[in-house]
């Protein structure tokens, strides 16, 4: 079965102005999502992200540049990634539909992984 | 990752599901006061902003991390381990800029000493005396109150309030400002204090109380974390020998009379049901006489508080067999007692529903007109007028005031009552019972 990888961006800043119960009530959506598709056996891995610590790395005019931090020019940041099984993009895309993340604005990128006609798993 | 592996772990012999760790009700609100507490404390009062930040700080990365990685084992110490590592990194930037090693590790010691890694005592209630300071204004400690000790947001206390956010955003930062120049102690009051400062906190718990029985926005209609917080904290004052009192009594008798109709105020389709349409047989019996017992006590002695009118006006609706049965010309003489002791807009706007059913719809709509100013952007003003208007079959004025309901702040299941009413009343079909 083929699988997704799922790019959950979003802005953190959106959460500071949260109530302790309003981020409680999200963190457990999130978690009910996780926990429904664990229980398909969809689910494959999943991690946020550290934030404000990365570096991209390029190579202009042949010598390497590096940037870093997660990303000056735009507020929204991947945060985490979640791997999954599903049909076809189309099922993954319905998978998502009901994310938590869509409740505060941010998106979810699905790509499917090439397995390059390997065998899968 | 907990989430992805439900079937790995030690727990082999129990079902997968119960291996997740789950969130305790009103965990983050209680590890919201509890922390920033604790962090002003140790940091002293000119540190509040601070505590307060780095607390919310905490809750989100809780937020972002468990959802992928699972509730840790210990969910309240990984809270307090972050905000107090959040808090040093902040200061020792701060004693970095000014040069000051010394008042640095002077504050390192005092905050390892009060946040330490431990598991939380449920403690609301003392917080809710200590944010309760005779030396700030009364509505300042009550939202200071609700921020800290009850984490509710600045939105949610201003829906308490019927406040502007901007108003109570700057009682906060005057709460704190005093705090802050007066060098008030956040510390825990004796028993004398105690008693100084029981109306504020009882004034406290019934905004929290409220604000969990009817919760003004969100999904939800009723958030029994707040109204089981308001009623575990006026029981305990009702037995502590500092703060027991009449009044006290009164308070714990509405609370439970009121939640004793949670049951039935929902249908099985999540639709809200107005009182007029609520099965009373589903009003919890157990709930029922524990409001009648502190409703007995609260009226020994001679001491009269809105709160005992309130009570006694929860206890005609929990005497009445149905709501056809209700005495509405006692109800109405309550409202008179309380409008005397306590004039409000809100209080009229009750009234006005009492004398509505005692003298019909007309006489209602009358003592509503003069509130139409003060109420404006409250929503069940709007309500009720177009409830009276469409017993009256003035069908269009209703509908406009069923609007005007619907662009002001209300939870998901009063939206949808509204919106099914406008649509029933745009029919012409028979109203529904005020």
């Amino acid at each position: 079965m083929p699988q997704y990888i799922l790019l959950l961006r979003d802005d953190p800043s959106t959460y500071l102005t949260k109530s302790p119960a309003e981020q409680q009530a999200l963190l457990e959506k999130y978690m009910a999502w996780g926990e429904k598709l664990g229980a398909e056996g969809r689910l494959l891995d999943g991690k946020k992200l550290v934030e404000n610590v990365g570096r991209t790395l390029s190579k202009p005019h042949g010598r390497l540049a590096a940037k870093d931090g997660p990303f000056g020019e735009t507020k929204e940041v991947v945060g985490g990634f979640y791997v999954i099984r599903a049909d076809d993009l189309e099922h993954a895309a319905r998978l998502c539909a009901d994310h938590p993340q869509f409740l505060t604005g941010g998106s979810v990128e699905i790509r499917e992984v090439d397995f390059m006609g390997q065998p899968e798993d | 990752m907990a989430a992805a592996t439900p079937s790995s772990g030690a727990g082999a012999e129990r079902d997968g599901a119960e291996d997740v760790p789950r969130l305790v009700d009103g965990l983050f609100r209680r590890a919201y006061g509890e922390l920033v507490a604790r962090l002003v404390r140790a940091l002293g009062p000119t540190h509040f902003d601070l505590a307060e930040d780095v607390v919310q700080e905490a809750l989100v990365r809780a937020l972002r991390s468990w959802a992928f990685d699972g509730v840790p084992a210990s969910p309240l110490a990984w809270l307090a381990r972050v905000a107090r590592n959040a808090a040093l990194d902040r200061l020792r930037q701060g004693a970095f800029d000014a040069d000051d090693g010394a008042a640095l590790e002077h504050v390192e010691a005092a905050v390892a000493r009060e946040v330490e890694v431990r598991e939380i005592e449920d403690d609301t209630l003392r917080l809710v005396f200590t944010c309760c300071h005779p030396r700030l204004e009364f509505d300042d400690r009550v939202a200071l109150t609700l921020k800290t000790a009850c984490g509710l947001s600045v939105p949610e206390i201003a829906r308490a309030f019927l406040a502007k956010e901007a108003t109570v955003a700057q009682r906060l930062v005057r709460a704190k400002r005093r705090i802050e120049e007066e060098g008030i102690e956040f510390e825990v009051p004796g028993e004398r204090e105690m008693r100084a400062r029981l109306d504020a906190v009882l004034e406290v718990l019934y905004l929290v109380f409220n604000e969990g029985h009817a919760a003004h926005g969100g999904e939800v209609l009723v958030r029994i974390d707040l109204t089981q917080d308001a009623m575990r904290l006026v029981d305990e004052l009702a037995r502590h020998p500092a703060t027991r009192a009449p009044r006290v009594d009164a308070l714990a008798a509405l609370f439970a009379f009121l939640a004793a109709r949670t049951p039935a105020r929902l249908d099985a389709h999540g639709a809200l049901v107005t009182l007029a349409r609520q099965d009373r047989s589903l009003w919890d019996p157990r709930l029922l006489a524990r409001g009648w017992a502190s409703f007995e006590r609260s009226i020994e002695g001679d001491a009269r508080s809105a709160y005992h009118v309130e009570a006694a006006i929860a206890s005609l609706h929990a005497i009445a067999p149905a709501y056809a049965a209700t005495d509405w010309r006692a109800v109405r003489a309550q409202y008179d007692v309380l409008a005397a002791l306590q004039p409000s807009a809100i209080v009229a706007l009750n009234r006005a529903v009492a004398v509505a059913k005692c003298d019909g719809a007309a006489a209602g709509l009358a003592d509503l007109e003069r509130l139409r100013g003060e109420l404006a952007s409250y929503h069940l003003l709007h309500a009720t007028r177009g409830l009276l208007l469409w017993s009256l079959e003035r069908h269009a004025e209703a509908a406009k005031c069923f609007e005007s309901a619907l662009a002001l702040p209300c939870s998901a299941p009063e939206r949808r009552l509204l919106e099914s009413r406008l649509a029933r009343c745009l029919a012409h079909e028979r109203a529904d019972e005020l």
